[in-house]
């Protein structure tokens, strides 16, 4: 039996399980959606040098610029090393630079000054009002790949997931937590899972776990919106260099430019919403360091809830709000023993807020093995053989990229790859394969095509997933692994949740694509639902 | 600069602007189609949508309100549709009114119903009525082995829900060995088209009990699809309807294709390649366009100058600076008011931004502009996609442009 529940496949969940397993206890992960459905896959995918909190929240900085060093180490599979830089423009404060160096001297981010002219040769598209450029170890983290690593490096010690399982109360022992109670949201059967301990890890919903067992946490749920460009409008991560604010880090990921971010506080974590006026003030302030952000092309909008925790005397804005975390034994704090709770922190520093995690339940459950998560490559590397058998189908750039984004399902993918047509492309944007697709359609069971994005980044480029969304849930009912009935509401689920983000984002550039796909799928699917 | 004079320029070379060409040749007009691409074809079914998915468009198309159809008028709409039929026997491509003035249904790829006015020729139509087909005739789906576009299954799945109480069955069909792998389909129906492939197709083809309705993609042939049809169908036993594919839909591209040399026969000059790109104005007339070339600029003298540039996907319309504008007289655009779309992206009230366009006066002209007539998706105030009208409004606005403006300078 397991000994702890955890609740969350975000990064923080995903990062205890790992922990727990590599210390020897028995755990279950359990996740209302698919891995990653929340927080760790809704944010513009930076790995944080440390630099843009070293002013405001040192300990943060401090914080990340530990865990960046040790993620480039553990995760080569997952962190695209890109590099970054703060960027001064003329408009901005020039007394901020000197606090701002100082600041990250004393949080241990390394930063080194940049010839400016070189900078403009190599990033061509940032704004002729640059007037400084700072060098930090900034890099893009894929977080889908980060996640599902510390998953699958977990069940291979024996940690179970379960997906798309709601919790909707835990058991109760008296005064203590025993274990948890939960809904499929796939079948609607509902099951107990009883447990010596239970770890909230539940990000921006951790508040309503902890309400379950009658504790209130004085969380916040702090929205950000983001854009999605076309294309690499930059090749590293551009940073401004002045307090954090709205509209000011782009993180170029795979084919695509993330603009982040807005903070808006809001009532529920399911809150996604995308108000225009912050997709305004994102296109007007990204524009001011990258000009081109103004009139290139805008993929779509997405919202994202982090997870803030809010102590006694914090300001009234959630930009002052730290980005440190907090562990809560509730059993102390409010007299509920076997729940464990893990509040605020960030993506960057999942692993440190792990490892305090399960240092707290490893004390609690007698076991006294230390933490070893920095120290070993989450993954092995892929075995070369492999990678050249995969070489032999996609090319070697491709074989690479392939092995990154699978490295525990390499093996399933090689077999698909090798089947007839295995090599086929379906999503030519992102250049993803029949034979990927259906090894990760296959490992799943009947996933939706979102689910299929996450892992492959199918439909992320140009078409949103209107020509290949098609295609794939076409060939996934020739491959029998969805059926034939339901291939029309796969392709429908896919554009229905890109739409959302598209129609956030209008109107710009993007216009001409949206009015594509609507008038494909409303020629598919018989015209609107009238 | 090259200059050369027209009574009629029309710039756009899709449905509406075709059809512009047409009426005002047809009122003795020397007329000029200028060009970029070619239109939407490559993303339509083939079938003209009339109006919505009620029995009578007629009825329907009534009760509108700032509809290109309102300024146009019911009677305009059909002497249009009449023109369009007309025309489509002539060109070889017959496209036939039914009889009854209602709408026909038609199967979309994956399986769902819809409805139009003019099925393309070929099109598979069904009958949803039981009183209409009391017996339930079976169908077959059939799927071509290797094509990733389509699924008969799917198909068949989709009827199923669609018509309870028919028997659908599904199959594939292997295409003949040596077929090159990832064709796309317009090089399978080229490669229909030529009789050894084709034989050897045939040969795969199972025969199905008579009265059957055979449905299979739509990749039985380019230009000659009627004979690559009938052959299938013989083959078959019984006659094959085709279901478009998402996109290139070879529906659509027989249409151009024909279309394009119907006009020239009829004496239009069709120059494709040409950008429009500017004009010059005398009191309030329009006298000459400039199009860009690959040969360089050229001057075109025009009496009259008929605007079928399409919306969005057209290039008719851009966005500049978060607003929408017209891409080559700058004319007036109506915004959208509110929200810019639905957030459902199947929403039975359509999207606000594609009813966008430029408003005119009961002669499709633009406020203060004599001879300038526009037809066609860059018209304000439809949404064809949640309507069921594009094809509908770009014959009968464009038919009715071409006449004003022919009748005009004659």
């Amino acid at each position: 039996m397991q000994r702890v529940v955890v609740i969350g496949g975000g990064a923080t969940g995903s990062g205890i399980l790992r922990d727990l397993a590599m210390r020897g206890i028995p755990a279950v992960l359990v996740e209302q959606g698919d891995l990653v459905h929340g927080t760790s896959s809704r944010y513009h995918g930076l790995l944080h040098s440390g630099g843009r909190y070293a002013v405001r929240d040192p300990e943060s900085a401090r914080e990340c610029a530990a865990e960046n060093a040790i993620l480039r180490r553990i995760a080569p599979f997952a962190v695209e090393p890109c590099g970054g830089v703060f960027l001064q423009l003329r408009q901005d404060d020039p007394a901020y630079r000197a606090e701002w160096l100082a600041a990250c001297r004393r949080a241990g981010v390394p930063v080194e000054l940049l010839d400016l002219e070189r900078l403009r040769r190599e990033e061509p598209g940032i704004s002729p009002d640059a007037v400084a450029a700072y060098r930090v170890p900034d890099a893009s983290v894929d977080g889908f790949r980060l996640i599902s690593g510390n998953v699958a490096a977990a069940e291979a010690l024996g940690a179970r997931t379960l997906t798309y399982r709601r919790v909707t109360g835990l058991l109760m022992d008296g005064a203590r937590v025993a274990g948890v109670r939960l809904q499929s949201e796939r079948t609607d059967a509902s099951e107990a899972l009883e447990a010596d301990l239970v770890i909230n890890a539940a990000g921006a919903w951790t508040g309503q776990i902890a309400a379950m067992a009658g504790i209130h946490l004085d969380l916040v749920a702090d929205r950000g919106v983001l854009l999605v460009y076309h294309g690499r409008l930059t090749s590293r991560v551009i940073n401004r260099l002045r307090p954090p604010g709205n509209g000011d880090i782009f993180v170029p990921a795979g084919s695509v430019t993330l603009l982040g971010t807005t903070a808006t506080p809001v009532e529920s974590p399911d809150n996604l919403e995308i108000p225009a006026d912050e997709v305004a003030s994102l296109l007007r302030l990204g524009a001011e360091m990258l000009p081109a952000a103004a009139t290139s092309r805008v993929l779509r909008a997405f919202a994202g809830v982090r997870p803030l925790f809010k102590a006694k005397g914090d300001g009234a804005s959630t930009r002052d709000l730290p980005r440190t975390y907090q562990v809560i034994d509730h059993a102390g704090a409010h007299g509920v023993e076997g729940l464990v709770s893990i509040i605020g922190g960030k993506l960057t520093t999942y692993r440190e807020m792990a490892e305090k995690t399960v240092d707290m339940a490893a004390g609690k459950l007698g076991v006294t093995a230390p933490c070893r998560t920095a120290a070993e490559p989450i993954l092995p590397p892929p075995e070369p053989a492999l990678v050249r058998s995969v070489q032999a189908f996609v090319g070697p750039a491709h074989a690479a990229a392939l092995a990154e984004r699978h490295p525990a399902h390499l093996t399933a993918v090689v077999r698909e790859l090798s089947a007839p047509k295995g090599s086929e492309i379906l999503c030519e944007c992102e250049q993803v394969t029949r034979g990927e697709v259906i090894a990760v359609a296959r490992s799943l069971g009947e996933p939706s095509l979102s689910d299929i994005r996450r892992r492959t980044r199918l439909g992320m480029g140009t078409c949103q997933g209107a020509f290949c969304g098609y295609r794939t849930a076409l060939v996934l009912a020739e491959a029998g692994v969805a059926d034939p009935a339901a291939a029309p509401g796969l392709m429908l689920e896919m554009q229905a949740e890109r739409w959302h983000g598209v129609t956030a984002a209008l109107p710009g550039p993007e216009l001409p694509g949206a009015e594509l796909t609507y008038a494909l799928y409303a020629g598919l699917f018989g015209g609107s639902k009238r | 600069m090259k200059t050369q004079s027209y009574d009629v320029i029309v710039i756009g070379a899709g449905l509406a602007g075709l059809m512009a060409a047409l009426a005002a040749r047809e009122q003795g007009a020397e007329v000029a189609v200028l060009a970029e691409g070619g239109g939407a074809f490559e993303l339509s079914s083939g079938c003209i949508d009339l109006f919505g998915a009620t029995e009578s468009p007629w009825t329907a198309m009534t009760g509108l309100r700032k509809h290109p159809y309102t300024l146009l008028g019911a009677a305009a709409v059909r002497e249009a549709v009449s023109a369009f039929v007309a025309a489509s026997g002539r060109m070889g491509l017959p496209y036939s009114e039914p009889a009854d003035g209602r709408n026909q249904v038609t199967v979309t790829a994956v399986g769902n119903l819809r409805t139009t006015y003019l099925p393309a020729p070929g099109a598979a139509v069904i009958r949803p009525d039981p009183a209409a087909d009391p017996g339930r005739r079976p169908v077959a789906v059939i799927g071509l082995q290797g094509m990733k576009e389509f699924h008969p299954g799917v198909v068949a799945e989709g009827l199923k829900r669609a018509l309870p109480g028919t028997p659908v069955t599904a199959r594939w069909v292997p295409l003949p060995a040596g077929t090159p792998d990832d064709l796309q389909p317009v090089q399978l129906a080229r490669l229909l088209e030529e009789p050894v492939f084709r034989a050897k197709l045939l040969q795969a083809l199972p025969s199905v009990p008579a009265g059957t309705t055979v449905l299979m993609p739509a990749v039985l042939g380019l230009d000659g699809a009627e004979a690559v049809r009938a052959d299938v169908s013989a083959a078959l036993g019984a006659p094959v309807g085709e279901v478009p594919l998402l996109s290139p839909s070879l529906p659509g591209l027989r249409l151009a294709t024909r279309l394009y040399r119907y006009v020239q026969r009829r004496g239009v000059e069709l120059c494709m390649g040409v950008q429009a790109a500017g004009a010059a104005a005398e009191g309030g007339r329009i006298t000459t366009v400039t199009g860009q070339t690959v040969g360089g600029p050229v001057t075109y003298r025009a009496g009259a100058v008929i605007v079928a540039t399409g919306g969005l996907l057209g290039r008719g319309l851009e966005v500049r600076d978060r607003t929408l504008c017209e891409t080559v007289f700058d004319l007036p655009v109506e915004q959208p008011g509110g929200p810019w779309a639905d957030a459902d992206l199947l929403s039975v009230r359509g999207h606000a931004f594609v009813r966008a366009g430029v408003r005119t006066d009961d002669w499709l002209r633009p406020e203060g502009r004599a001879n300038l007539y526009i037809c066609g998706k860059l018209l304000a105030g439809y949404d064809p996609y949640a309507e069921g009208c594009g094809g509908g409004v770009a014959i009968a606005s464009g038919w009715r442009a071409g006449g004003l403006a022919g009748g005009a300078v004659r």
